[in-house]
């Protein structure tokens, strides 16, 4: 239809590409699917403070409130200088929406009357020793790296010249590694997070949950 | 209390707010005081309510502030922490604790003129007891050169009936690169107040602050109010957070933010969360330019739009 | 003639519509001059343009203050010649104190504290109250007006146009403003009154009539006042309400003559 009119001037003008619908929501864990993995819930020291109580072991709501106050304790001033008689105590009803916060985004489950932590919670003590394991897989890996990058430069010498190569490489091993390791039974055969972009990951589940419904 | 010998420049830089400097000065005036420069303690005043102790560390000092139970004081708690170096670090510990039914103010200033590559951390706990009446209000300078790296940090935690207001000014000098994350607890009935004031000059700048209240007690209320102000390439990112976590609770978190010039940007994000279904949480946030009719308004009296402008900041900016 | 507008045309934004058409006047230095008209006949249009607001710019015409083309100037331009609008609904700046905002337009800086006090008296509010506050959302809609008005007396311009001073206002506030207007006379300033009220006109020495954008008549205030009421047929209000009693300026029978000859065209 011709139109001469000022509208016209508004008109889209164009080639018009239509892409395959993305679904926003997550079908596999009916959530959004842009909503990070451990969000804003951990912003509040009091949801924090319940998790580490947790991390000693499950609790039942009256142990939970009666561990959670928080009382200061002056840096420098001693008790026989000074004795802090002030602390601050939540009520049964601001407790009960935090648990019901935390199990909402699955970080704590509640079974016969019991909270109990879904994910781990390292102490420090166990956190070094992770990290201390970190470190040796981390120093092997730059063992075979630096033993192997001449090799691959003087391999690939073109694609060197005009790339990031050995960035790429390792990225890429990476994903290898984690597809490995899967195979072998290392590691539990959830997605990786890290390795696949949010749009591919959606892709996978909506075509699962095709799989499973339809 | 010998005569200190505390520089000029740096309490030169609180003439900027309108602040008298002899109030900070020991043996000036009547108030509390703890005077840092650089990493020295170089003056230290208690009164009668107060037990004030400080301790130098390698880089910085510890420092306990108590308010005695039952004590009202009429003139302020000083706190300067100034350096007059370009570069160095600087790292200050406070634990401040107002005991129940107290009244106090305590200003900070916080000042670093010639800083070019200096940095400034402080990780603060404020615990404020029942039916408290506490003012904390904290002016930065950072020199002209938007030299300085500033990350403060606080928790506080406001008991029943309490009523606590928090002022931070950013708005003379060039602020550098700035980080400020406080988060405040607030328990039954208590009254929280935030006001923050920023204000990014130049490219240099970067202010990013991120003010939560948690609202944990049945009738807590809260407002938090940031106004900034980016021009010439500076950026301002402010998160106003308010959580509604117990019953019949009310926050409000409004943002302000002025840009102006290419390359500047201004950036607010509240998050509100009513997490208690009794509990009302809300927020306004309005970034860009002023209402042109406010420009217009202004030159109509024969201001150019720059002065205008500036005017208009000004005014944002202003303390209330 | 301290304004004088010839052959002004003011289209809309988009240029589609002409919004004043061709208009001319003049405004005599040290008078009340009154821009009458219906809602929506472009009177505020013709009083931001004057003023040279960004959104308001003639298609054709000319403006001359005091014999200098200001066509082209910008708002600032012309406020530093002498030019001020107060506005009719000003704005609520949180932070800006009105002794500040009034004292923005003064330029003998050495003496602005007087001047402060003496428009805020000029406007009957108390400089020790206002002195203090802001203009912000606390001042009612009265006081914000009388601070804008306060503020461009302190200015001390040649000219002040003021649009629609009397909206939102009751009328005991506006024999309160009718006094102002005499007093800001007295000050040797011209005023350019924006009003659709006929008893706020009425303090005018002359007027213009703006009848949907165009100038009908410029003449003595009570003669343009006249034409309008023939314009809008209001025979009655017109004998009963403005020319009655002592202040009558016409008899029955002028009025009559010219409702005649306006009902004839």
């Amino acid at each position: 239809m011709k139109e001469n009119t000022k509208y016209h001037n508004y008109r889209f003008v164009g080639k018009i590409n239509v892409d395959e619908i993305q679904p926003w929501f997550d079908f596999a864990t009916s959530k959004p699917w842009d909503d990070p993995e451990i969000p804003w819930i951990l912003d509040n020291k009091v949801r924090r403070e319940i998790l580490i109580i947790l991390a000693t072991g499950p609790k039942t709501f009256q142990q939970i409130y009666e561990n959670l106050n928080f009382s200061p304790k002056p840096l420098l001033i001693t008790k026989e200088e000074y004795d802090c008689q002030i602390s601050f105590q939540w009520t049964k009803e601001t407790i009960e929406n935090h648990l019901m916060n935390l199990e909402w985004y699955s970080l704590i489950k509640l079974r016969n009357n019991i909270f109990e932590l879904t994910i781990p919670i390292l102490s420090t003590e166990d956190s070094e020793k992770l990290e201390n394991y970190i470190i040796k897989f981390t120093e092997n890996w730059i063992t075979i790296i630096s033993q192997l990058k001449i090799e691959v430069q003087k391999k690939l010498v073109n694609l060197n010249e005009k790339t990031h190569l050995l960035e790429i490489l390792i990225e890429k091993a990476i994903e290898k590694l984690y597809i490995l390791l899967k195979k072998e039974n290392l590691i539990p055969d959830t997605p990786n997070l890290k390795v696949l972009w949010a749009e591919q990951l959606r892709k996978i589940k909506f075509e699962e949950w095709i799989k499973q419904n339809f | 209390m010998s005569k200190p010998e505390y520089p000029e420049e740096i309490l030169g830089s609180l003439e900027e707010y309108n602040i008298d400097i002899r109030d900070f000065l020991p043996g000036h005036g009547k108030g509390a005081k703890l005077l840092l420069d650089f990493n020295k303690i170089s003056g230290l005043e208690q009164v009668e309510g107060v037990i004030l102790k400080g301790r130098e560390i390698e880089n910085g000092i510890v420092a306990d502030i108590i308010i005695k139970e039952g004590t009202k004081i009429e003139d302020p708690v000083h706190l300067c922490f100034g350096v007059n170096k370009e570069k160095g670090i600087q790292e200050i510990f406070p634990r401040i604790i107002a005991e129940d039914n107290t009244e106090v103010t305590v200003q900070a200033h916080c000042s670093f003129p010639k800083a070019n590559g200096l940095i400034h951390k402080m990780f603060g706990h404020f615990y404020i007891g029942k039916n408290c009446n506490f003012t904390y209000s904290e002016t930065h300078y950072h020199g002209e050169n938007s030299g300085a790296l500033v990350a403060p940090v606080g928790y506080i935690y406001v008991g029943e009936n309490s009523i606590f207001e928090n002022n931070f000014n950013l708005t003379r000098g060039t602020p550098g690169m700035v980080k400020i994350m406080i988060d405040i607890y607030a328990m039954k009935n208590s009254v929280i107040k935030s006001n923050i004031r920023a204000f990014g000059k130049c490219k240099k700048d970067s202010i990013r602050i991120r003010d939560s209240v948690f609202l944990e007690g049945e009738n807590a209320r809260s407002i938090i109010k940031m106004k900034a102000a980016a021009k010439d390439g500076g950026e301002v990112l402010m998160y106003g957070i308010t959580e509604g976590n117990a019953p019949r609770c009310n926050g409000h978190v409004e943002c302000s933010e002025i840009v102006l010039g290419k390359g500047s940007i201004c950036r607010a994000r509240p998050f509100i969360r009513a997490i208690d279904p009794t509990s009302s949480v809300s927020h306004e946030a309005s970034l860009g330019r002023f209402p042109q009719k406010w420009l217009d308004e202004l030159q109509a009296k024969g201001l150019t739009e720059e002065e205008a402008t500036q005017i208009l900041i000004e005014a944002m900016l202003q303390e209330e | 003639m301290i304004l004088e507008v010839k052959d002004l045309t003011i289209p809309t934004l988009d240029q589609e519509c002409v919004i004043i058409n061709k208009v001319s006047f003049g405004v005599k230095e040290r008078s009340i001059h009154a821009i009458i008209g219906p809602n929506g006949s472009g009177k505020s249009t013709l009083a931001y343009t004057i003023m040279g607001l960004p959104n308001y710019k003639p298609s054709a015409g000319k403006i001359y203050f005091d014999g200098i083309d200001i066509t082209n100037l910008s708002i600032t331009e012309r406020a530093k010649l002498g030019i001020t609008l107060a506005w009719q609904e000003p704005a609520r700046i949180d932070g800006l104190s009105i002794p500040k905002y009034i004292s923005l337009g003064i330029k003998d800086k050495e003496n602005t504290k007087d001047l402060i006090r003496e428009a805020l008296e000029i406007v009957n509010l108390e400089p020790e109250r206002y002195m203090k506050r802001t203009i912000d959302e606390s001042l009612s809609g009265g006081e914000r007006k009388r601070v804008e008005l306060a503020a461009a007396i302190a200015m001390r311009p040649r000219l002040i146009i003021l649009d629609e001073p009397d909206s939102g206002l009751d009328f005991i506030v506006i024999e309160d403003f009718l006094n102002i207007f005499g007093k800001i006379k007295g000050l040797n300033m011209t005023i350019l009154l924006i009003t659709h009220r006929e008893d706020i006109g009425m303090v005018a020495d002359y007027g213009t009539l703006i009848w949907r954008g165009d100038s009908l008549l410029t003449d003595e205030f009570p003669k343009v006042m006249l034409k309008y009421c023939a314009k809008a047929g209001l025979k009655e209000f017109c004998k009963r309400k403005l020319f009655n009693g002592k202040e009558a300026c016409f008899d029955e029978d002028y009025i009559d003559r010219i409702f005649r000859e306006e009902q004839d065209l």
